[in-house]
């Protein structure tokens, strides 16, 4: 995650200069249903207080994370 | 999105041992103390990210606490090999214990429909609203919801939130009716349309139809990396965090955005 977010926040800072002018190239649109993991990826509690409930009632051990959506002020990226 | 290690089938596969909780940092004064007791940056604060694993009461770390997942496993495969060994030595505890096994059934929610739409985007996942008239009504279509998530057919597929107010529902649908609403997020997760909607009260066979007619009408995002903040920022997309940003790094891009993205004076 840590490498991840220092890509991320390298990508940030080029995407402001870079933007600077110039407007976004347009996406190719992805088609409906295109599931990248038919199985489905982790299923996590977004809220402390439920998942701790959770791991003392099933008595699992807990893989916590705490991250940001957001990079650089811009949401829907961790 | 994590593709490093947390996307990876041998450390998802490990996960379904485990209970996943991932907080939002900024979002929550009660979780960022919680986050802050496990480990600090330089800066004597929170960073971005934390991450640990921790005993089943919550109180014990197990791994050392980082601000990456590579800060304390060397692989995925080596991650999730730990993970199984850690799984089977709690499995063991409570066999000693006379407990049986137990699993996950509470609804993983978000704490908002908007924090949900968020999540739901950096994950590429489509959000799944319970819209209760009263808070009762909701109550009861969480726990028809929850019933569901947890099956193989659609864990880790959805991003789940819960509301009975009607504002709440605004950036979606501001004549939204109650029900099971499956949303499609919109370019940056502050919006978002509904793909499949089921009203409360219906069968476990009507709400597990919806689910599937979501997913099967979800379009994953398009844009990742610098193509997608370069499109944010021209957009005027910015996430105002409930509390303030004390990773440094983020905090100046933040700033540079805020600088981009702010109107030319007059």
């Amino acid at each position: 995650m840590s490498r991840l977010r220092t890509i991320c926040l390298a990508t940030a800072a080029a995407a402001t200069i870079g933007s600077m002018g110039s407007a976004p190239r347009p996406a190719a649109a992805a088609p409906a249903g295109a599931q990248t993991r038919p199985t489905g990826g982790i299923q996590w509690f977004s809220r402390l207080k439920d998942g701790l409930a959770e791991a003392r009632k099933t008595g699992r051990p807990i893989l916590f994370l705490s991250a940001a959506p957001s990079c650089g002020g811009v949401p829907g990226v961790w | 999105m994590d593709r490093s290690f947390l996307s990876l089938t041998p450390v998802i596969q490990a996960s379904r041992r485990f209970v996943c909780i991932r907080t939002l940092t900024y979002e929550s004064p009660e979780e960022r103390e919680f986050q802050r007791a496990l480990f600090v940056g330089r800066s004597g604060d929170v960073e971005n990210t934390t991450f640990c694993v921790l005993s089943p009461d919550g109180k014990q770390p197990i791994t050392r606490a980082g601000r990456g997942i590579r800060q304390i496993f060397q692989s995925p495969d080596q991650m999730a090999e730990w993970m199984g060994k850690a799984a089977d030595y709690y499995d063991d505890e409570r066999k000693k214990a006379g407990e049986k096994a137990a699993a996950p059934t509470a609804l993983p929610l978000s704490d908002s429909v908007r924090l949900g739409l968020n999540t739901a985007m950096a994950d590429d996942l489509p959000l799944v609203v319970v819209y209760g008239a009263t808070r009762e009504a909701a109550a009861r279509l969480e726990q028809a919801a929850a019933e569901l998530a947890w099956k193989p057919e659609f864990i880790g597929k959805f991003t789940y939130a819960s509301s009975e107010k009607a504002a709440e529902l605004t950036p979606i649908d501001p004549a939204a009716k109650p029900g099971l609403l499956v949303v499609q997020p919109d370019k940056f997760g502050l919006a978002g349309k509904v793909l499949a909607r089921i009203e409360a009260g219906a069968s476990t066979e009507k709400l597990s139809e919806t689910l599937r007619k979501g997913l099967r009408a979800y379009r994953p995002r398009a844009l990742f990396g610098w193509e997608y903040l370069r499109a944010g920022q021209s957009a005027g997309a910015f996430w105002e965090t409930r509390l303030p940003v004390t990773d440094f790094q983020e905090a100046q891009a933040r700033e540079r955005t805020r600088r981009f993205s702010a109107p030319p004076n007059p």
